[in-house]
């Protein structure tokens, strides 16, 4: 029997920049060594490296480790989070939106195969309208129907007819513009600010009655102890935090 | 003479000899004794009943009821065998011994029901009941009996059946309580360490100590539980801390049985055992609680199941720090680890397989599994696993094995990789990692025949032969470019104020525009009151220079005033007619008569300048003169008000 004796090596040099890493992360995948590779590019995402590219590759990674045949529980899940997070930080990235696709469309059959009914989530309809524009785009909308109520408010002291019924619409338009647009920017901020993107990274788990696929995004709220609160279209509750993979998308 | 006696040693030795008749036959012998008839508040009694049987059926599910006053605990059930012989027969009897010990709340004389046994579906009773009388404390020792809980056997007993002296030391003058530290000698260690500034509570009471409050998550922190006594007491009953958030691995082979050492706490001499001593490890970052450690005790001055709780102790663990973290951490790898490794043999044929042994050793929480090097190509199995876990000098530590059977599907020169644990040492606040290479490995083509060659990729990889992710993209070896998505926030003043800037600015401006021009109208309507007509009139004579002007004003003024305070416009009234035409219309005579004399004045001044002011004091103008008399008819002619003003 060989007899290798053991190494204790000094870890990478605190000096030492997240490329480094990344440059080993992609030449191990390459050369199909998924688990340094996603030992790698993890550890680029702890160090708070957040790049589109970094993600992707963390994403083949973890779906190279299901091609081997040597896939653990979630795996599928992370992958789906590092797909989506670069699609939020490069959103026309065309590869990796397919990507996510095949990811999705795997988890969906082997559901099947289990005999669990492909669930999708529908939102709640408020987080839909908000989530039809971007904060910014709302707040610009609410300074705009400022502006036109505004208009209206001086058009209708003009003494002349025509102007003062110009006035009166535009004021009514504005008016009940920024009663709908108030709203809608509020609850944009109020989600960015209280809430977060994240992921199902174990293989299902249940919301009270529904069962939630791996690779599902989920809303995330506030961590209390080892609970996490999250929504998935309009159910809500608590799951483990362990079982939740939170995206880095800023 | 011989014949006489023979029959009566007959009839005894039958009699010595034959077993016992029963009343009933079948039922249990039954025995029930109380183990004192007088105790003291506080002080524990037994009730021990037997019961044996002939019969094949056992006695079974012996019950005690007794009074509230008195707790109970128990029974302590043992098996019973006793065998008889005589007159060429055998007697074997089976049965139960049960033992019940109690203690007395309270004074007062006490009868218990006797104790029930079932043979099979019957019940029966042990006699008639039992009585007790329970007097006060007087600070007396306990009798300890045979069978006591603090007899032979017990850690804190030791001396068994009865002896003067109660554990640990005689209460009253001269003993250990009687606060002479002359009588403890220097056999008993002192525990200066363990002093403390007050008792946690009277007599007995117990305190947990951790060897540190801040931890890393996986870090061995070791915590020891004392007893403080100098009371006599039974420990009852005991509950372990929760430790709901830890690891827990025992460091004493025996706990409990360290020599008790002495120490002082509040001024006074205490005797101090170490219960236990674990290591425990936190499994996540927070504020964690270990739990408290709860015992029941009774004693005579405790009283019975006093309840004592120690330290709920707090450790405050973070995870190891960011930087300088390896790849592939994984968190509560805490410690100082060695790997070795062995790769067993180095050549074999595409579709076989190696063993890779791999042993972890060293001190912390050993990990108890391992991160493989994974590969395409090359399948890790489950390993096998051994380990011992050990203590040294109060440090956990110990060895884990794996052996692991490894199949290499793809044919060449092979590299396994390397196992690697990266772990965090907090002696050293760094991180380390053991490797251990594992070489290459020589991998043969199959031989010709039948694919024995790569099993189908993926547990779940759909049908044979079909990739899911065939499609999918290949990696990126740059970091490209990007625009990271800019921060949403918007500054909250100033969105809000543009919002709101706008409409306010408008309401602003309209409230203001109407507000001027309300003014306005008010400014214009005083302007053409006749008062205030009157009154600018009368600062215009006294402005003037020129008799025939200050005439023209007064005279404008008088009108203006009359017709304020009468409503009369009286330049179309004659001279003459007005004092009447005045006071029909309501206006004191003495006024009318001041305006009539005024416009009287008025007009010689407009013709005869010198004359119009008789009562001029000397040097004064009598334009002057006239205007002042016309500025305080104007004033009070201002204070009238019309008829149809009156109020009602």
């Amino acid at each position: 029997m060989t007899v290798l004796l053991c190494a204790l090596h000094r870890p990478p040099s605190a000096a030492e920049k997240p490329p480094d890493a990344f440059r080993r992360g992609v030449e191990a995948l390459a050369e199909g060594r998924y688990e340094e590779a996603i030992d790698q590019l993890e550890s680029l995402a702890d160090r708070g490296v957040v790049h589109p590219d970094a993600s992707y590759d963390r994403g083949l990674a973890y779906v190279l480790r299901v091609r081997a045949g040597a896939e653990r529980e979630g795996d599928l899940g992370r992958a789906a989070a590092a797909f989506m997070e670069a699609l939020a930080l490069r959103p026309d990235d065309e590869e990796a939106d397919h990507a996510l696709g095949l990811v999705q469309a795997e988890v969906a059959r082997r559901q099947a195969r289990r005999g669990k009914d492909v669930l999708t989530a529908r939102p709640t309809l408020g987080r839909v309208l908000c989530g039809l524009a971007s904060e910014r785009s709302w707040a610009a909308s609410t300074v705009a129907s400022s502006l036109v109520l505004s208009l209206g408010l001086v058009l209708r002291r003009r003494p002349r007819r025509p102007w003062r019924l110009a006035g009166m619409l535009l004021a009514s338009i504005g008016l009940v513009a920024a009663l709908v647009l108030v709203p809608l920017y509020l609850g944009a901020r109020y989600l960015r600010l209280h809430t977060s993107p994240g992921v199902l990274v174990v293989r299902e788990i249940y919301l009270g009655d529904e069962h939630i696929p791996e690779g599902a995004r989920l809303e995330l709220g506030e961590c209390r102890g080892q609970l996490l609160h999250v929504r998935w279209g309009s159910h809500e509750g608590g799951i483990p935090a362990a079982a939740v993979r939170k995206l880095q998308v800023r | 003479m011989r014949a006489a006696l023979a029959w009566p040693l007959v009839a005894l030795l039958v009699l010595g000899f034959a077993p016992p008749a029963r009343a009933q036959a079948g039922a249990p012998d039954l025995t029930a004794t109380i183990s004192a008839a007088e105790v003291q508040v506080g002080e524990p009694f037994t009730i021990e009943l037997r019961a044996m049987t002939e019969t094949g059926d056992s006695p079974h599910s012996p019950l005690l009821r007794a009074p509230p006053e008195l707790a109970v605990s128990g029974p302590h059930i043992s098996s019973q065998t006793r065998m008889q012989f005589g007159m060429g027969r055998s007697v074997v009897e089976t049965g139960i011994s049960a033992r019940w010990q109690l203690v007395g709340n309270e004074e007062g004389s006490f009868t218990i029901p006797a104790p029930t046994v079932m043979v099979g579906p019957t019940t029966y009773q042990a006699g008639g009941p039992l009585h007790v009388r329970v007097i006060a404390a007087s600070g007396a020792p306990f009798h300890v009996g045979a069978g006591s809980p603090l007899g032979p056997g017990s850690p804190f007993g030791g001396m068994g059946g009865s002896f003067p002296f109660p554990f640990p030391f005689p209460a009253g003058p001269g003993s250990l309580f009687d606060d002479d530290d002359d009588l403890l000698g220097p056999g008993t260690p002192e525990a200066h360490e363990l002093a403390l500034a007050a008792p946690r509570a009277a007599g007995v009471f117990l305190r947990s100590v951790a060897d540190k409050r801040a931890a890393i998550v996986g870090e061995q922190v070791t915590l020891s539980h004392y007893l403080y006594y100098r009371v006599e007491f039974q420990m009852t009953d005991r509950r372990e801390p929760a430790l709901a958030d830890f690891l827990r691995v025992p460091l004493l082979g025996n706990p409990g049985t360290d020599p008790p050492r002495n120490t002082i706490v509040g001024g006074q001499r205490y005797l101090v055992r170490l219960l236990d001593r674990v290591a425990v490890f936190p499994l996540r970052a927070g504020v964690l609680h270990t739990g408290a450690l709860e015992a029941w005790f009774t004693s005579q001055r405790l009283g019975a199941r006093a309840l004592r709780t120690s330290d709920d102790l707090v450790i405050e663990t973070r995870e190891p720090p960011l930087a300088d973290r390896p790849p592939g951490y994984r968190l509560g790898d805490v410690g100082r680890f060695r790997l070795t490794a062995s790769v067993e043999p180095r050549a074999t044929q595409a579709g076989g397989a190696v063993a890779v042994l791999v042993r972890i050793e060293g001190t912390g929480n050993v990990p108890n599994a391992l991160k493989v090097p994974e590969r395409t190509g090359v399948e890790w199995l489950d390993p096998e696993r051994r380990s011992e876990v050990e203590t040294r000098r109060g440090r956990v530590g110990g060895w884990r094995f794996f052996g692991y059977v490894v199949r290499l599907h793809q044919s060449g020169r092979i590299n396994l990789g390397t196992v690697s644990l990266p772990f965090y040492d907090p002696d050293a606040s760094a991180y380390g990692v053991a490797a251990a290479p594992l070489g290459f490995v020589a991998v043969q083509p199959p031989p010709p025949g039948p694919d024995a060659g790569a099993p189908a990729a993926g547990a779940d990889a759909g049908a044979a032969g079909s990739d899911p992710f065939a499609t999918i993209g290949e990696p990126r070896f740059a970091l490209g470019r990007f625009e990271p998505v800019p921060d949403p926030e918007l500054g909250q003043r100033a969105l809000w104020a543009l919002v709101v800037a706008g409409p306010l600015a408008a309401l602003v401006g309209s409230i203001g525009q109407r507000a001027a021009r309300g003014l306005r109208r008010r400014r214009s309507e005083r302007a053409a009151d006749p008062r205030a007509l009157a009154r600018r009139a009368v600062r215009e004579a006294l402005r003037a220079q020129d008799g025939p002007i200050t005439a023209t004003a007064v005279e404008r003024a008088v009108h203006l005033a009359i017709e304020a305070a009468t409503g009369l416009k009286s330049r179309a009234v004659l001279l003459g007619d007005l004092e009447a035409e005045l006071g029909r219309r309501g206006l004191r005579a003495e006024l009318a008569l001041r305006a009539r004399e005024l416009l009287d004045r008025c007009a010689s001044l407009r013709f005869e300048p010198l004359a119009a002011a008789p009562d001029a004091p000397a040097g004064r103008k009598p334009a002057a003169a006239l205007a002042a008399a016309a500025g305080r008819l104007v004033a009070e002619l201002a204070h009238e008000r019309p008829q149809s003003e009156e109020p009602e």
